[in-house]
C-alpha cells in the first residue's frame, strides 16, 4: 500500500467510524427510553395500562430489555471496528486487538457514561435554549445565561445507577 | 498442544483499599501471562506468518480464540469500562461499586478458568497492550476525581442554598 493510499484510508476510515458511531446512539436514545419506562409510562397510555396489568412483567422488561440491547450493540461495534482498522492499515493482528479495545473503550466512555447519562439534562438544556430563540433573544446572551445545575447532574447519574447495576453481570 | 501457565499478580496492589480492587482485579485480569510454549508465532492481519523459535512471547493480547473458533475482544474493553464505571460511580452511589466488586470477583474466577483451559491464543503480542490498558485504568481515576468534584459541588451548593 502506497503512502497517499494508506493516508487517504486512514482518514476515510476514521469518517466511517464516526458514522458508524453516530448511529449507535440511536439505538442508544432506544435504550435510555426503555431505561426510563417507568417515568416513560405517565405520558404514553399503552405503557400505562402495562404497568398497572401485569406489573411484574413490566418489570422484568424494564430490568432487562435495555442492557440486552446495549449488549447486541456491545457485540456488533467491536467486529465494526476491528475491520474498519483492518482497513485503515493495521499491520498485525496486535495492532488490530489494540485499535480496537482503544476505540471501544473510547466509545464506550463518551456515549454510555457522557451522553447516555447525560441525555436528560442536554434535552433540558435545548428545550430552554429553544424557548429563549423563541423569544428572540441574541446568540450572545443565550450563550452567557446557560446553566447547567451540578444537583441535575448528579440527579441524571444517580438516577441511572439501577441501570448499571443491571448492565454489569453482561460484562 | 500449548501449555499455558497462568500467574496472577499479587503483592504490593493487594494492600491497597477496598474500592481499589476495582482496578486491582482488572489488572490482575490483565496482567496475567499466558506463556505459550508451543505457538511461537506472529500472524499478520494479510495472513502471512512470521515464524520465531528463540524469542518466547508471552501475550495480554485482548483477543482470544475459544475451541469453537468464535473469538471475543469485548471482554477486555468492557471490564475496563466496568471499572471506570465504578471508579465515576464510587462519589455518587456506593452501591454501584458493591454490584461492581461482585462481578469482578466472580469474572476472575471465570476468566482465570477460562485463560488456563478455554482460551487459545493465536495472537502474541509480547506485552505491548500492557500499558495501553494501564493508561486506561488511570484515566478512569481522572474520571473519578471528576464526579466527587460534581458530587462535592452539589452538595455544596445544596447546604449553601439551606442556609
Amino acid at each position: 500500500m502506497s503512502d497517499s493510499a494508506r493516508t487517504r484510508q486512514q482518514l476515510l476510515g476514521w469518517l466511517w467510524l464516526a458514522l458508524v458511531c453516530f448511529f449507535n446512539t440511536v439505538p442508544l436514545l432506544l435504550i435510555s427510553l426503555l431505561a426510563n419506562l417507568s417515568s416513560v409510562a405517565q405520558y404514553v397510555p399503552f405503557l400505562q395500562e402495562w404497568q398497572t396489568s401485569s406489573e411484574w412483567s413490566f418489570a422484568l422488561v424494564n430490568g432487562i430489555l435495555p442492557p440486552t440491547v446495549s449488549a447486541i450493540f456491545g457485540w456488533i461495534l467491536p467486529k465494526i471496528m476491528r475491520w474498519l482498522s483492518e482497513y485503515q492499515g493495521a499491520i498485525t493482528q496486535t495492532r488490530l486487538d489494540r485499535a480496537v479495545v482503544q476505540r471501544y473503550f473510547a466509545f464506550l466512555i463518551i456515549s454510555q457514561l457522557l451522553i447516555f447519562s447525560l441525555l436528560g439534562v442536554l434535552i433540558q438544556l435545548a428545550r430552554e435554549t429553544y424557548s429563549k430563540v423563541e423569544q428572540h433573544q441574541s446568540f450572545v446572551e443565550i450563550i452567557k445565561n446557560i446553566t447547567v445545575d451540578p444537583k441535575d447532574i448528579q440527579g441524571s447519574y444517580i438516577s441511572l445507577a439501577p441501570y448499571w447495576l443491571t448492565f454489569f453481570p453482561y460484562v | 498442544m500449548l501449555v499455558c501457565t497462568h500467574s496472577t499478580r499479587t503483592g504490593s496492589e493487594g494492600s491497597w483499599p477496598s474500592s481499589i480492587l476495582l482496578s486491582y482485579s482488572t489488572s490482575s485480569l490483565f496482567g496475567s501471562r499466558l506463556d505459550c510454549s508451543a505457538a511461537h508465532h506472529e500472524t499478520f492481519a494479510s495472513g502471512l506468518s512470521r515464524q520465531s523459535s528463540s524469542t518466547r512471547f508471552t501475550s495480554e493480547s485482548a483477543r482470544f480464540v475459544t475451541r469453537s473458533g468464535c473469538s471475543s475482544e469485548a471482554p477486555s474493553s468492557n471490564l475496563l469500562f466496568m471499572a471506570a464505571v465504578g471508579l465515576v460511580y464510587a462519589p455518587l452511589a456506593p452501591l454501584v461499586v458493591l454490584g461492581a466488586a461482585v462481578v469482578f470477583w466472580i469474572s476472575s474466577v471465570v476468566y482465570k478458568y477460562q485463560l488456563m483451559f478455554v482460551f487459545v491464543t493465536t495472537v502474541e503480542s509480547g506485552g505491548v497492550s500492557e500499558p495501553h490498558q494501564a493508561f486506561k485504568s488511570t484515566f478512569s481515576w481522572f474520571l473519578l476525581s471528576a464526579s466527587g468534584t460534581l458530587s462535592a459541588t452539589a452538595y455544596l451548593l445544596v447546604s449553601s442554598s439551606c442556609k
